[in-house]
């Protein structure tokens, strides 16, 4: 059921030069399993190496747990995964070397202070910038000699945020990274982390449901829903695919579109389609506009089609 | 590497100051007795008892907080994002464990002798006597104590990595170690300590090393070879192995026995 939005090989075409490097994480069938609940059903994921990817999901899709399996946290109960060529699980300390970690909260300790944290984990790392750290706690206006226990929510996140850049790592993960921050320290955070990782050549796995915040950042998406991955694509062309038609005729033909979404508006009607970008060069009569759409809206076009079906 | 020691240290630093003023206050308590004015208590062996509970308290607590309270604050999932090995994690954490065990052991004896010592109406003839009676400080009965020490501390180790409440992990690793040792005294395990002439200190050591060998070893799998994270793999992992190294340690000891 989820095959027919998985992308076919004509629509990665367009992408297959980015794949001439290996991939940066290669996920296979991925499935993890807590007692009898199934977190992760076959999960297949491609990051590019120098994208950034967005991965997008519901409260509960399974990106978390995907996040720490990638991280070599959590062992796969069946599938495959490789980060910058290396088995997680296998590779564990080799590749925490390499990558950077910014969880939706990290639990620090809480009598250290933030001196002593970037001191700490400072030490566990063969390459660590300090001109990086010490640029970046300017930046971020991070007081030193503050313990962790008296930082705000969003302070701790810059200071994760710190943690995870200054040993200039390959690829980074952000997992959920502004859940629960007030509008203020978000924009504070994200304003930081797209100076950071935009253009850096680093390659960035998202995961969010916050899409808003990652439109401008992304160049790549995959969706998870219930543990499968529906989608994955690059930004661009799932923006060429996925529009909305304000359509005057209700019984409209639509050859070659897949209706996602339906809403009305005034006499007209509000159809969501997806199909090849070339279709929308021969839209009937009927259509009266063609919208342009934002990740977030895409997403929730998508997965709310996905729901109706199943 | 040193600051891994340091924070460890930093994290546990309060438990053998809680276990030295428990001792003190319990001290003080027996001070207050009447006993104590007439020097009684100098070749009384019940004496001993309250500090050698502290001790098996203390041993089992810091064993079994190890890696509970780290579960339990979540700082665990910290130091798994970072490129630390959980095996030099284990191992640090043992090492400063014991020390610190072995640190409030060496303090209370130092201050059980000073107290024989300097106790109005001690004499140097009263700690001879403590040397003698109360105090049979031979090598022997140092290496049942260590041995038990040894065993509380394994016991609270084992049960750490399965338990994010270091009080939970506390109390099941104090039953576990009830039952082991009423296990070995239902099987006359230290038997060897005594029946074999040719092993009679190495026997001990060897008794103690195959008694704390399954709860360590079940340990140091479950962490090193579990998910840092809570997951049935845990269980499974920590079961096979403690199974596993009973069945060894029992065939070693039968071999021992039948010398």
């Amino acid at each position: 059921m989820t095959k027919e939005l998985l992308p076919n090989s004509a629509e990665c075409e367009d992408s297959k030069a980015e794949l001439v490097l290996p991939p940066a994480i290669k996920v296979d069938g991925l499935t993890k399993q807590f007692g009898r609940t199934r977190a992760l059903n076959g999960v297949d994921l491609l990051v590019p190496t120098g994208s950034i990817y967005a991965l997008l999901g519901r409260n509960a899709a399974g990106k978390s747990t995907l996040m720490q399996s990638v991280l070599g946290l959590l062992e796969p109960t069946s599938g495959s995964i490789s980060v910058l060529g290396l088995n997680p699980m296998r590779d564990g300390l080799a590749l925490r070397r390499r990558l950077g970690y910014i969880p939706e909260h990290m639990p620090m300790y809480e009598w250290m202070t933030i001196a002593e944290t970037l001191r700490f984990v400072a030490a566990q790392y063969p390459v660590w910038s300090k001109a990086i750290q010490d640029d970046l706690v300017q930046r971020l206006r991070l007081p030193l000699s503050q313990k962790i226990r008296t930082l705000s929510r969003g302070q701790r996140a810059l200071l994760t945020l710190v943690l995870a850049m200054a040993h200039e790592p390959e690829l980074v993960l952000l997992d959920e990274c502004t859940s629960g921050m007030d509008a203020l320290a978000r924009e504070d955070f994200d304003r930081s982390v797209i100076q950071l990782l935009q253009n850096s050549g680093r390659t960035v796995l998202f995961a969010s449901h916050q899409i808003h915040e990652l439109d401008r950042l992304c160049d790549w998406v995959g969706i998870i829903h219930q543990g499968r991955t529906l989608l994955q694509a690059r930004v661009d062309d799932l923006k060429s695919q996925v529009k909305t038609l304000q359509v005057n005729d209700e019984q409209a033909e639509l050859p070659g579109l897949t209706v996602l979404k339906r809403q009305t508006l005034g006499r007209d009607l509000l159809l969501t389609v997806r199909g090849d970008s070339s279709r929308y060069d021969w839209l009937p009569q009927s259509v009266v506009d063609v919208i342009d759409l934002r990740l977030e809206q895409i997403f929730v076009a998508i997965v709310g089609h996905e729901e109706e079906r199943s | 590497m040193m600051l891994l020691f340091w924070k460890e240290w930093r994290e546990m630093r309060l438990l053998p100051v809680l276990a030295l003023a428990t001792y003190i206050a319990l001290f003080l308590a027996e001070a207050s007795c009447d006993r104590f004015s007439t020097g009684e208590w100098q070749s009384s062996p019940e004496f001993m008892n309250p500090l050698i509970a502290t001790w098996l308290i203390f041993w089992t607590v810091a064993g079994s907080t190890a890696f509970s309270s780290e579960i339990g604050s979540g700082s665990l999932q910290f130091m798994s994002v970072i490129p630390v090995s959980r095996r030099r994690i284990w191992w640090v954490k043992l090492s400063v464990a014991f020390f610190s065990a072995v640190a409030v052991f060496a303090v209370t004896i130092a201050f059980v002798q000073m107290l024989y010592l300097y106790w109005p109406g001690s004499s140097i003839a009263h700690a001879g006597r403590l040397n003698n009676s109360v105090w049979p400080m031979n090598l022997y009965w140092a290496l049942l104590v260590s041995g038990s020490l040894l065993v509380c501390l394994s016991s609270g180790f084992c049960a750490s990595p399965f338990f994010d409440q270091p009080i939970v992990s506390t109390a099941v690793a104090a039953i576990g170690g009830v039952i082991y040792f009423a296990f070995s005294t239902l099987y006359n395990i230290g038997r060897i300590y005594h029946y074999h002439g040719n092993f009679y200190y190495l026997g001990a050591l060897i008794v103690t090393a195959l008694l704390i060998m399954p709860p360590l070893v079940t340990s140091y799998q479950t962490f090193v070879r579990g998910e840092s994270l809570k997951s049935i793999k845990r269980y499974k992992v920590g079961a096979l192995t403690f199974i596993g190294t009973s069945v060894v340690s029992t065939i070693i000891y039968a071999l021992l026995t039948k010398v």
